[in-house]
């Protein structure tokens, strides 16, 4: 490796990590993709590649200092080398996921493995034992989050979560973003934290509409000092979308890895958003779904619907 | 809103328009969630319902898609207006001629390919009445040997069209009339029928009624030329509304309705003005007509100040015409921005240039066209040589000429302006409809979702409740029906003191003029007496002189003896005069209303002062008669609807409080009784409450002075008739002819039918209450229980929904809910554009 290669792979780490420091769902969500990108067959396993294999790369790597677990497995063809999975328990194990998501997710994929490995009839029981022993460790802790959940601390804890982002909000460390991108790492990294746990595993409705009606409180307050006007005029899309361009290449690719799983057709707003940050500087002249003018207002409604609705 | 952001909106709009059209769609994929149609049931959300909302949606997306822009032009012929008008179009569309020329609006609309201009006349029935009814007046008056009376008829073109009523020949319109030739043709015609109809000897009241939609007109289509590049033109279609000028309106008070009420809906207006006049007499007049004509429009209206290539060195320039019209005329309720000094000749010299070189590639012969011999002198002055220049050079000098006519600008602002306020129109009439269509879904959805989770018995109770608010709900409608009446008679006593107001200025005026006349009379009478005192005295001193003459000349006995008879005779006569004037003196009596005038002139011009002052009071009373009535109304239009919807309040809030007591989230959105602007038109209502009851289209009217005289004498009673004033005229004792106005006649003629009119005002309230009032009333409660009714519907197909299993209730459960979700989503979106429409 040059010097240069050496110290352009220094500053890409670095950048990486301010990038996680700034937006701690990127780790949540790398850990998730991890154990997502593991597919199992009737069979065999494959794992499937993804659009921003290069960032989850960068990020993997500097979760675990791995810098190609991920790759060795990014295989297109169907493999049933159990290396595979040997590779991705031990991956796991380094590195434990905090998110509820992360987690349930984890215990639905330990399953699906150990089955898929017991109907390879039993050959691999030491792998399987091992399985089992890490699902069982998995369970636990989702219990521990369901336990937690039901007491008065969940909703303690989820309205701390909201002031904790607003307050990094308010403070300006998201200034390099324009406004709606501002809005919708905000509520992405509510999504992925103890805000987005509560809401989807508690059943206290009347919390969970309280802390809905705070959330949107609070996007109006902060929208409305940073957009300088009235959140009920209309503006022109572009003049949401065009910002997006000047971002720096890196946290054009942030953005783009966290709104990954936003569709067109459902998810409009993000899907533009995201046609805005693509390298290539696509600008859609047929924007399908969004709109062609926007309030504020309208902004902070749609983002909430989409995100609330994400699957 | 700036014209890009309109733009946006717009395509925001139909966007918003094809959401709820896939939402409404989705809903119908439901399976158990609407109810199929059926005979029984008339009230609920059915699949018909659900059709009639897309339908509606259709037709808002096709009007805002379409976006048609209506330019209405006011001003006299004399300013120019058919020349701007054919400067826009770039053709001889509208025929230049000196006297005027549009009896009806018609409509001018560009299309594009058109070359040859066509006219459309679709309403053509009420016109070929009015010719039906004029021939009859035509050939009663030539049975009575009387068709030279008519004025019409001593012109050469006159006489051929009376001949042609009476053979026939004229009379079935065309429904379209191609060519230039045809159209002026068809044009004149209209317009001398017209001319004809308001003969005195003829007086056929022309139908404007029935032309009250802009669809109505008739219509020119044709290519404009110039303007047809214009990016915005490519949006939508544009129309120019020609309108008949103030001094045209030989058709009065209706005509003036049907072009408030299309000024109201016109996209922009331009008011053409005439350089020339400025800073004259009629600069007063312009003013008071444009601001008549085209009140609280000045954010829509331009102004084409025309002529300005014939200003000298003296002359406004530019800039002081724009403050003049500005700051003077229209009295500061315009900028200067609105201000466009142009010559719309050379505009529309240079524009037909260019459109002949575009189309034909040259310039026609000069033998048939004069406008190309008009065209060349301007554009190139001496040196202009049909034979001898180049198609260049042509081109060229036209659009100098047309830079020179200063036309470009206003154009161009007026089209942008026309266009964002046809959008915005359409924009908030489609805004309007999809927030009522959301609002319903929503409850709707509300309703299923609810009904889910309560029991049958539940819902059946809401129903009972829900049955007894509608019989609450028929109640209130009696108690508005009596509370409006109360506020109209309350009304109309502002109209009473305004005739009381108007009959004390008048009885004061003919009182003054009373003692004015008895003035005149006394003094006549002193003056008189000291006539025959003087003559007397004369004589006196005449035979006095001839007495002593006669004692020193013996010659003068002579002729003494003969004259002195004579002279005592005179004087015996002018003794006889003294008496009687001292009598006259003694018997006047300062209170008697019969004044005696010595002289014709002199009470000719007593009568003519009196005629003046009685015309002035009524004229300044009637305007501030319409202008109290016009507040009134608009005082109505916005009490009426709050007393409607005070009685209905309570009982909606009740009805919604028990069912969110139930769970039910649901808003009643239910529209407040709105009237279209001069909907509560009070004054024409009393118009035809004073006039007499039998009156029809053929009704004989007394030729009008002008328009306030005319409303005048329609509000005061046209009883009075200063033309029949008179006097009457014997001969005295004294051979002498005296003439007297009786005062109590002329104050009999004027106050009394005063009164007359006064009195049928009570009739005019029940009147006004049925025909205006109390249809709006009961189209309100109809909507009002319907909804209810639909409510209702609503919550007895949440029963049914109980028939199904637990599975499929739970997934319309789920489907409600992300419906419901969707729709409240969309309605925000709907309302933040609204919002934004101004």
């Amino acid at each position: 490796m040059t010097k240069k290669e050496s110290l352009s792979n220094s500053n890409s780490r670095l950048s990486i990590l301010t990038l996680q420091n700034m937006h701690p769902q990127i780790r949540e969500k790398c850990i998730f993709d991890y154990i997502n990108g593991l597919e199992v067959l009737e069979d065999h396993l494959r794992v499937r590649s993804k659009s921003n294999e290069q960032f989850f790369g960068r990020v993997w790597e500097s979760i675990t200092g791995q810098a190609i677990s991920r790759q060795q497995l990014v295989d297109q063809n169907i493999t049933t080398s159990l290396n595979s999975v040997a590779i991705w328990l031990q991956s796991l194990q380094l590195e434990k996921a905090e998110s509820d998501l992360a987690i349930s997710h984890l215990a639905d994929k330990l399953l699906e493995t150990r089955t898929a490995l017991v109907n390879q009839r039993g050959e691999h029981k030491a792998l399987a034992d091992r399985l089992h022993n890490f699902s069982l460790y998995v369970s636990s802790q989702l219990s521990d989050l369901k336990i937690c959940l039901s007491n008065v601390d969940a909703a303690r804890l989820a309205s701390s979560h909201l002031e904790q982002v607003f307050d990094k909000w308010e403070a300006g460390r998201l200034e390099k973003y324009p406004p709606l991108i501002r809005l919708f790492l905000t509520i992405d990294e509510l999504h992925w934290g103890n805000f987005g746990t509560f809401f989807r595993l508690s059943q206290k409705e009347d919390e969970k509409v309280r802390l809905k009606h705070q959330l949107v409180d609070k996007s109006i307050v902060q929208m409305k000092k940073d957009l300088g006007k009235d959140l009920s005029k209309l503006m022109l899309s572009q003049d949401w979308l065009s910002p997006i361009h000047k971002l720096s290449p890196d946290s054009k690719e942030a953005v783009l890895y966290l709104s990954d799983w936003a569709s067109p057709s459902n998810e409009p707003i993000i899907s533009a958003m995201r046609y805005a940050a693509l390298p290539e500087q696509y600008f859609p002249h047929d924007m399908g779904d969004f709109p062609y003018v926007l309030s504020g207002r309208q902004v902070i409604n749609h983002m909430i619907y989409e995100n609330n609705n994400r699957k | 809103m700036h014209s890009d952001l309109i733009d946006a909106t717009r395509d925001e709009v139909l966007r918003l328009l094809g959401k709820q059209d896939e939402l409404l769609t989705d809903l119908l994929k439901v399976p158990d969630l609407i109810r199929e149609d059926s005979h029984v049931q008339e009230h609920g959300t059915t699949r018909r319902t659900i059709d009639n909302w897309q339908s509606i949606l259709s037709n808002e997306a096709k009007k805002v898609g379409q976006l048609e822009m209506v330019l209405t032009v006011l001003g006299t012929m004399k300013a120019g207006k058919s020349t701007t008008i054919n400067a826009i179009v770039g053709y001889e569309v509208l025929p230049n001629r000196n006297y005027p020329m549009t009896t009806l609006p018609t409509l001018i609309r560009h299309k594009e390919g058109q070359k040859e201009p066509i006219l459309h006349f679709p309403k053509r029935v009420p016109i070929e009445e009015m010719v039906d009814l004029v021939r009859e007046r035509v050939i009663a008056l030539k049975r009575e040997g009387q068709l030279d009376s008519v004025g019409l008829y001593a012109q050469e073109d006159g006489q051929e069209l009376i001949d042609k009523i009476l053979t026939f020949e004229f009379g079935n319109f065309k429904e379209t009339y191609i060519g230039q030739e045809e159209i002026f043709l068809f044009l004149k015609s209209l317009n001398d029928l017209m001319r004809l109809s308001q003969d005195k000897n003829i007086d056929v009241n022309p139908p404007l009624d029935e032309y009250k939609s802009i669809i109505d007109f008739p219509s020119i289509e044709v290519e404009f030329f110039h303007l047809a590049q214009s990016a915005k033109l490519t949006k939508g279609s544009l129309a120019l509304l020609d309108t008949p000028g103030p001094n045209e309106e030989l058709l009065g008070h209706k005509l003036r309705k049907v072009l408030t009420a299309q000024l109201e809906r016109a996209s922009a207006i331009l008011a053409i003005l005439d350089y020339t006049q400025l800073g004259g007499e009629a600069e007063g007049e312009v003013r008071r007509e444009i601001s008549r004509q085209a009140n609280s429009l000045e954010d829509r209206s331009f102004f084409i100040v025309n002529k300005f290539d014939q200003k000298n060195k003296r002359g406004m320039k530019a800039d002081e015409v724009k403050r003049r019209v500005a700051d003077v005329v229209m009295g500061g309720k315009v900028s200067k921005e609105r201000v466009y000094p142009v010559s719309a000749l050379y505009g529309y010299l240079s524009n037909r240039a260019l459109r002949e070189l575009a189309t034909h590639k040259g310039l026609p012969e000069d033998e048939n066209d004069g406008w190309v011999a008009d065209f060349g002198q301007l554009a190139m002055g001496a040196s202009w040589d049909p034979e001898d220049i180049s198609l260049d050079e042509v081109k060229v000098a036209a659009e100098r000429v047309w830079k020179s006519s200063r036309f470009d600008l206003p154009i161009t602002e007026v089209i942008v302006k026309a266009a964002n306020t046809a959008a915005l129109a359409s924009m908030q009439s489609a805004a309007a409809k999809m927030i009522e269509n959301g609002n319903r879904l929503e409850n709707f959805l509300e309703i299923q979702r609810g009904g889910l989770t309560k029991t049958v018995s539940e819902l059946r109770h809401l129903i009972e409740g829900l049955a007894k608010d509608i019989a609450e709900v028929e109640k209130a409608e009696g108690q508005a029906e009596n509370e409006l009446n109360g506020l109209i008679d309350n009304s109309l006593e502002i109209v009473q003191l305004q005739y009381q107001t108007t009959k004390e200025k008048l009885r004061l005026a003919l009182e003054g003029y009373f003692q004015e006349g008895k003035k005149l009379e006394a003094d006549q009478l002193l003056e008189r007496t000291k006539t025959i005192k003087e003559k007397y005295n004369l004589k006196l001193n005449q035979m006095s002189t001839q007495r002593n003459r006669r004692f020193s000349d013996p010659f003068a006995n002579f002729h003494f003896f003969g004259a002195e008879g004579k002279d005592d005779r005179e004087v015996q006569h002018l003794e006889e005069m003294l008496d009687y004037q001292a009598k006259e003196s003694l018997d006047f009596d300062p209170k008697n209303p019969k004044i005696n005038f010595e002289t014709e002139h002199v009470a000719k011009f007593f009568l003519r002062q009196i005629n003046e002052k009685i015309s002035s009071i009524f004229s300044e009373s009637s305007q501030e008669f319409e202008l109290a009535l016009k507040d009134l109304s608009k005082g109505l239009e916005e009490t009426i609807p709050q007393i409607i919807v005070e009685g209905v309040g309570e009982i909606l809030k009740n009805a919604q409080e028990r069912l969110k007591d139930e769970g039910f989230s649901i808003s009643f959105d239910v529209p407040e009784p709105r009237f279209e602007s001069g909907e509560i038109e009070i004054t024409e209502l009393l118009l035809s409450s004073v006039e007499d009851s039998t009156r029809t289209t053929a009704i004989r009217r007394r030729r009008q002075k002008s328009g306030w005289l005319n409303t005048a004498k329609r509000w005061f009673g046209d009883k009075f008739d200063a033309y029949d004033w008179g006097y009457e005229d014997y001969v005295d004792h004294q051979t002498e002819r005296i003439y007297v106005v009786d005062m109590t006649k002329i104050q009999e003629r004027v106050l009394d039918g005063l009164d007359d009119s006064a009195e049928k005002l009570s009739d005019s309230s029940k009147l006004f209450f049925d025909t205006v009032l109390r249809p709006l009333v009961d189209k309100y409660f109809e909507e009002l229980t319907n909804y209810l009714e639909d409510f209702r519907s609503n919550l007895s197909d949440g029963i049914d929904k109980h028939k199904l299993d637990e599975q499929a209730q739970e997934m319309l459960m789920q489907s409600i809910l992300a419906l419901k979700e969707r729709t409240e989503l969309h309605t925000q979106d709907v309302l933040a554009v609204k919002n934004n429409l101004t």
